[in-house]
């Protein structure tokens, strides 16, 4: 396999943005990643986008013709690839994106994601979501997606002694680095009681235990590592990927405390890297609820098995503590369009390794990781980036 | 893959009490979802009914009762399904 190096990266801002459609923000994240490369059209192969349910937000399907359309490449007749795979196409679609080049089938490719949500009503836009679950065996009975979650938090609150003051100090902190980023959605800090306080989504999570729906797109241009020499000084080397699935339905999972997927995932994306969690300054993981960044540091091995939520609390997980997680302020704060969802995380962490993360930026950052859901953990991705230098 | 024979009779291993819900689950709320570990050993998830939500813990026993689901629109088909509540 040849070795595969992001070259640029950019995003749009991330909210509920009224006045932008699908094609604005497909097109900004894309000239943004495109200029920041300095490519020119002529030498992009490929178009890879991670988008999970245009046909139900916005009514229209195949959107990798679109994209590449809009984006003024419609006249390079470029293959284009949409790929879905619930809240992970995103990052399925940087997989597929680098696996093209590795394979010698393509040189350069942009990977895009994007979602626009606020279309459609909330109650209707969290049906949407529920549909990564088991449609049959889950949401028929009425369980919600956060419904879903917040089973898993009551089981890890009943095996593990995690509080919802634990799960709120992922709520905090992740606000709390949003607000150095000014692409996010919430840039404001939150207190632990106004988390506590919030209405009832699901029992145990509560409004601010919940990701918010959203708007937004970003974009990623891989090049074959020998290759990005020639555009930038810093590519960022993709040194290992590791993809998972699991059982469609949370009831039918081996635990209902660890997504195996995510460990399976992780140890994949390790053994490529020849690395280990202790070799990774800053992830960005998918926290669509505060739950599922405790299962992820777990899982992830950053931090012990049952112990995600006292760490979380005691700051091992914020900016610049024994890992930096999320310093994009994660899906919580910075927002989550969900198809944008893994390719903005691989865009923070190019930022991150580039030291371009302004204030919420990890000093001595090498190596970065993204870790991304679909469902409720029925698959798992995992990515690790290092310094090309 | 195997086939079980379930006897209806379980126990609750997680549960939620859901506020926010889908248009269709909107006169019930808020109503109690659970994971129910079947005496046979399979898990399905299923609404508890019959029991306040405060009322419901980890490691209820519980048995499977014939209900109404929900219906496609207003004149549209009805599903019918089972829920739980506690054993008698």
């Amino acid at each position: 396999m040849r070795d595969v190096a992001v070259i640029g990266v950019g995003e749009t801002e991330f909210g509920e943005l009224w006045d932008r459609s699908f094609r604005d923000l497909g097109i900004e994240a894309g000239l943004k990643a495109i200029q920041d490369a300095k490519l020119r059209s002529e030498d992009i192969d490929a178009v890879y986008i991670g988008n999970m349910s245009a046909g139900k937000f916005i009514d229209q399907e195949h959107v990798s013709a679109l994209v590449a359309d809009y984006s003024g490449l419609a006249d390079m007749h470029l293959p284009t690839v949409r790929v879905e795979g619930g809240g992970a196409c995103g990052a399925i679609a940087l997989l597929q994106a680098r696996l093209a080049i590795a394979s010698g089938m393509h040189d350069i490719v942009v990977v895009g994601g994007a979602e626009k949500m606020t279309d459609v009503g909330d109650v209707q836009a969290a049906e949407i979501l529920s549909s990564t679950a088991d449609q049959e065996w889950e949401s028929v009975f009425g369980a919600t997606f956060a419904g879903l979650y917040a089973m898993i938090a009551r089981r890890h609150m009943h095996e593990f002694g995690t509080t919802r003051e634990h799960m709120a100090a992922v709520a905090v902190k992740n606000h709390k680095n949003g607000a150095l980023n000014p692409e996010a959605q919430f840039q404001k800090e939150i207190t632990l009681e106004a988390v506590l306080n919030a209405p009832w989504v699901a029992e145990p999570l509560g409004l601010f235990d919940c990701a918010p729906l959203s708007d937004g797109a970003a974009a990623v241009v891989l090049c074959e590592a020998q290759k990005a020499r020639k555009f930038t000084d810093l590519p960022i080397r993709i040194a290992g990927s590791g993809q998972a699935s699991d059982f469609l339905a949370l009831h039918d999972r081996r635990d209902l405390t660890t997504l195996d997927a995510t460990v399976i995932a992780g140890k994949r994306a390790f053994h490529e890297a020849k690395l280990g969690p202790k070799d990774v300054q800053v992830a960005e993981v998918h926290d669509n609820f505060t739950i599922s960044e405790i299962l992820a540091i777990e899982d992830l091995r950053f931090i012990d098995k049952g112990k995600g939520g006292p760490a979380t609390q005691e700051g091992l997980t914020a900016l610049n503590g024994k890992i930096s997680v999320n310093t994009s302020g994660g899906l919580k704060a910075r927002g989550q369009p969900v198809g944008a969802t893994g390719v903005a995380q691989a865009v923070e962490i190019v930022r991150q390794l580039r030291g371009e993360a302004g204030k919420r930026q990890v000093v001595g950052a090498r190596r970065g990781l993204t870790h991304t859901l679909g469902g409720t953990g029925a698959t798992a991705v995992v990515h690790i980036f290092e310094r090309g230098d | 893959m195997n086939r079980f024979q379930l006897g209806g009779k379980g126990t609750v291993v997680t549960y939620t009490i859901i506020h926010d819900a889908p248009a269709q689950f909107e006169l019930q709320k808020p109503y109690v979802m659970g994971i129910i570990e079947m005496d046979e050993g399979v898990r399905l998830t299923s609404q508890l009914i019959d029991v306040k939500p405060e009322d419901v813990k980890i490691g209820m026993k519980v048995q499977a009762t014939f209900r109404k689901l929900g219906q496609e629109g207003e004149a549209g088909v009805i599903h019918y399904g089972y829920k739980f509540r506690p054993q008698v």
